[in-house]
């Protein structure tokens, strides 16, 4: 399965590269790459810090409910690891807007 | 200032920050984006990077006060927890999106200016762990 895994994503990589070496200026393909990959890279993110959100979330209540008494402690640091998820996100929001609407190699 | 940060914090714990923690670290938050908000205004006419940065703080500001609002009535009440949290960090994305696309591509602003407002966030935490430990090291002293 690994294997399989590194033989794609090679293969996307050496395509993804082959077309931006070839094209002089912003042909079509090299558009439709920074589309695909900015589209893919947004859902990555997003599905990754949402899934990670909800299961420290889930982990707290979880240790508030064991432990009602360490329920401020266990919200702070919440509060901080979602902060620090979400800010993951947005960074990752803001490199696909600027592949998409203001790419300085395109 | 001290009185603008215990105006923020009563503001706060009248909204529902009942939690002495959370309440610090947003008033912090919020402290800190008030500041940058005044030098962008005063700044921003000669050097408009200011404006991006003072931009990105807003942004930040509004996410993580949404966020430790949700969190500080989940952990009360718990319910619907995993659901709410993954629809409002869906919503949130979804206007932080709208909000920096306006900003890149019709405002034109400076990404990097745009970033190091969006990490005021990391700011605060910084600042909140340096006092804390220093409470700390009072304290077994």
């Amino acid at each position: 399965m690994r294997k399989f895994l590194m033989i794609a994503l090679n293969t996307v990589a050496l395509l993804s590269i082959a077309s931006l070496a070839f094209a002089s200026d912003a042909a079509p393909e090299v558009l439709g790459n920074i589309m695909w990959g900015s589209a893919i890279g947004m859902a990555i993110a997003a599905a990754g810090c949402g899934i990670g959100q909800g299961l420290g979330l889930k982990a707290a209540c979880e240790g508030t409910a064991r432990n009602p008494e360490a329920s401020g402690k266990i919200q702070v640091m919440l509060i901080l690891g979602l902060a620090f998820v979400e800010s993951l996100a947005i960074y990752a929001l803001v490199v696909n807007l600027l592949l998409l609407f203001a790419n300085p190699f395109v | 200032m001290t009185r603008i940060i215990q105006k923020i914090e009563a503001g706060l714990y009248r909204r529902g920050f009942v939690h002495e923690e959370t309440r610090i670290l947003v008033r912090n938050q919020l402290a800190l984006t008030l500041v940058v908000v005044l030098i962008g205004c005063i700044g921003g006419w000669a050097w408009p990077r200011l404006f991006d940065f003072a931009a990105g703080a807003v942004l930040a500001s509004w996410n993580f006060y949404f966020l430790s609002k949700f969190v500080h009535r989940v952990l009360e009440k718990q319910q619907a927890a995993v659901t709410g949290m993954l629809f409002r960090f869906y919503g949130r994305l979804i206007l932080t999106g709208v909000a920096l696309y306006a900003l890149i591509v019709m405002g034109g602003s400076s990404v990097i200016a745009l970033l190091a407002g969006l990490s005021t966030v990391v700011v605060t935490v910084l600042i909140w762990a340096v006092t804390r430990m220093r409470g700390k090291n009072i304290k077994e002293a």
